[in-house]
């Protein structure tokens, strides 16, 4: 039979962590990722991996300092509010230069919220959801696939900047079933060495692991250091995919989840003769500010489609610079946009009109 | 004869539109039909959630209320016992998948009636029911934990929208083996609808079993037709 599997996007993150050498999973309980628990407490003991479900978010976290300092290839998985739990540790995982992996499967907030897909978490992903001048490479999969092939390229990014990474899906990611195809796991003992970190220092000048710096010169010393390793990352990290780029003029820009919606919307507005196209940034950050370069130029305009009040809509208009107007419309908390309410949306838009940001101001009145 | 079937399996083996088309194949015979939602375990895509395209065609739906639809909790609904007790006509039940999910069934073995037969629905396509060895202790510890020892089996072996009678035809080979195994027979065979126009190939792959068509009810969002 052929080597696809049909698996829920939770599980296969978790069996795509660890062919990418992936030995060591700290996670704590919550809807709606726990699928990437369940599937590592079963499998990562098979590979001789450690599964440990700690006993809160922030002991988990902490459990990842630990074992990324000693140099193993680190998951952890969450959802929203167990993700705002663990931002002390992230920012200082950021600041020690450590390499872990960071997956969070978002549902609606503020606060306890509710256990549907949103991506109302992207401020906290992209903008440092944690203390200090830190940055975070964010990944966005908006196929199981794609996520199986990032959550690789997680690893690898994560090793190669010392750098926490998040893998940013939805509930919806994580719950729908699609096939998908792995590829061989990888042998961990072929990895590039880790020579800085905690290994036993029997024979060499012992490492340390520390985010602490006490003098404001060493500490301003080490900001701009890291300031600069995240330019680098800006100039090669970027990843984002264009439809229809050739020749559309009307763009819409979405991000996993609600980028399969666009695509779908596309389809049938091509169908009509509508110009319509996607901009899809997979690297949420670094933003892929050069996507919108290439296209600028030729677009009537830009709609912005989230699960959210609003958060990537700031980058796309920084991004477009005010050469073209760019629209926003979302819907949150659970609540999915539909494709004809996106159309909708579009229409109005190349109507010369302002299209309404959101479907709970068109029924009870309100602010555009 | 009315009659109390239940469906039980791993997470995603397809349990859940499983019961909704057997649900709605029996509602379209002029049965009369109920289908419960014990689904306490799995957060998107359950028969709740298309509770009003159920009551359209005149199947009776039992889940947890509207107020909780959503609540991160296991919540049954209510009068459960009473229904599977004393409900009319033939009742169509969607158990949470794994142990986990099933054991909310075992809770409730008392209620079921004499003759409730249990199948346990399989997708050899999907981890930790590629083997026979792993599909074998699959059956086990799920039917151990919904306490309602298994009369069948369906087999639901598909691969999305890419699905192919090769794999409805493997599928079944793979369940007569698991059947072999365990002494059980394979009631039914999940085939997606779209393939119905692919007479004889499917004939073929079916030999004679008993195919169950699939139109998907639990859909994406970009998936939802206008």
């Amino acid at each position: 039979m052929s080597e696809s599997l049909l698996m829920k996007g939770n599980e296969a993150l978790a069996e795509a962590a660890i062919r990418a050498g992936c030995r060591f999973y700290f996670g704590y309980p919550i809807t709606p990722q726990n699928e990437i628990s369940e599937y590592m407490a079963r499998r990562l003991g098979e590979h001789g991996g450690v599964f440990v479900q700690a006993e809160s978010e922030v002991s988990s976290i902490n459990m990842v300092y630990g074992a990324a300092g000693a140099g193993g290839r680190v998951l952890i998985s969450s959802s929203s509010p167990g993700i705002s739990l663990m931002q002390e540790a992230i920012s200082y995982i950021a600041g020690a230069e450590l390499p872990c992996v960071i997956v969070n499967m978002s549902r609606g907030g503020p606060g306890l919220g509710g256990i549907q897909p949103s991506q109302s978490d992207y401020f906290q992903a992209t903008k440092g959801g944690g203390h200090g001048d830190y940055r975070m490479i964010v990944l966005a999969p908006a196929t199981i696939q794609e996520g199986c092939d990032l959550m690789a390229t997680a690893f690898e990014l994560a090793d190669k900047y010392r750098n926490p990474v998040m893998v940013l899906g939805d509930g919806m990611i994580g719950q729908m079933m699609e096939p998908v195809v792995f590829p061989e796991v990888l042998d961990a003992t072929e990895l590039p060495p880790k020579p800085w970190a905690t290994t036993g220092a029997k024979g060499r000048k012992r490492n340390i692991i520390s985010s602490i710096y006490l003098d404001p010169e060493e500490l301003d010393a080490h900001n701009w250091r890291l300031e600069e390793k995240y330019r680098k990352i800006r100039e090669s990290e970027v990843r984002y995919e264009v439809l229809h780029g050739d020749d559309a003029e009307w763009f819409f820009v979405a991000y996993g989840t609600v980028a399969r919606i666009c695509t779908a919307v596309i389809q049938r507005l091509r169908k009509e003769g509508v110009k319509a196209g996607l901009i899809r940034p997979i690297s949420l950050w670094p933003f892929p500010d050069e996507a919108f370069e290439k296209v600028a130029d030729r677009a009537k305009g830009f709609l912005t489609v989230e699960m959210s009040t609003g958060q990537m809509v700031e980058d796309v208009r920084l991004a477009v610079n005010g050469r073209k107007p760019v629209y926003f419309y979302g819907r949150t908390g659970g609540a999915v946009p539909t494709p004809r309410s996106v159309e909708r949306r579009l229409r109005d838009m190349m109507d010369g009109k302002v299209p309404s940001q959101t479907d709970y101001f068109d029924r009870v009145g309100g602010a555009k | 004869m009315s009659q109390v079937t239940v469906f039980y399996g791993l997470y995603g083996s397809g349990k859940s539109e499983v019961s909704i088309n057997y649900a709605l194949c029996l509602a379209r015979e002029g049965r009369a039909v109920t289908i419960v939602d014990l689904d306490a375990v799995t957060p998107y895509f359950r028969v709740r959630d298309v509770r009003e395209r159920l009551l359209e065609e005149g199947v009776r739906v039992v889940a947890p209320k509207e107020s909780v639809r959503h609540a991160d909790l296991p919540v049954l609904p209510e009068g459960i016992r009473r229904i599977l007790m004393h409900g009319e006509g033939d009742i169509v039940v969607d158990v949470g998948g794994d142990p986990t999910g099933a054991r909310v069934l075992g809770g409730l073995k008392d209620a079921l009636r004499p003759g409730a037969r249990g199948l346990f629905v399989v997708n050899a396509n999907r981890p930790f029911s590629r083997t026979l060895d792993e599909a074998e202790e699959a059956v086990r510890r799920v039917t151990t934990s919904a306490g309602l020892p298994p009369q069948g089996l369906v087999s639901n072996t598909h691969m999305g929208e890419l699905t192919q009678i090769e794999h409805i035809s493997y599928g079944l080979e793979f369940a007569e083996a698991l059947g072999r195994r365990l002494g059980l027979p394979v009631v039914m065979v999940g085939v997606p609808a779209w393939l119905k126009s692919q007479e004889e190939e499917l004939a073929g792959a079916l030999h004679g079993a008993e195919p169950l068509y699939l139109e998907r009810y639990l859909l994406k969002p970009w998936e939802i037709p206008e």
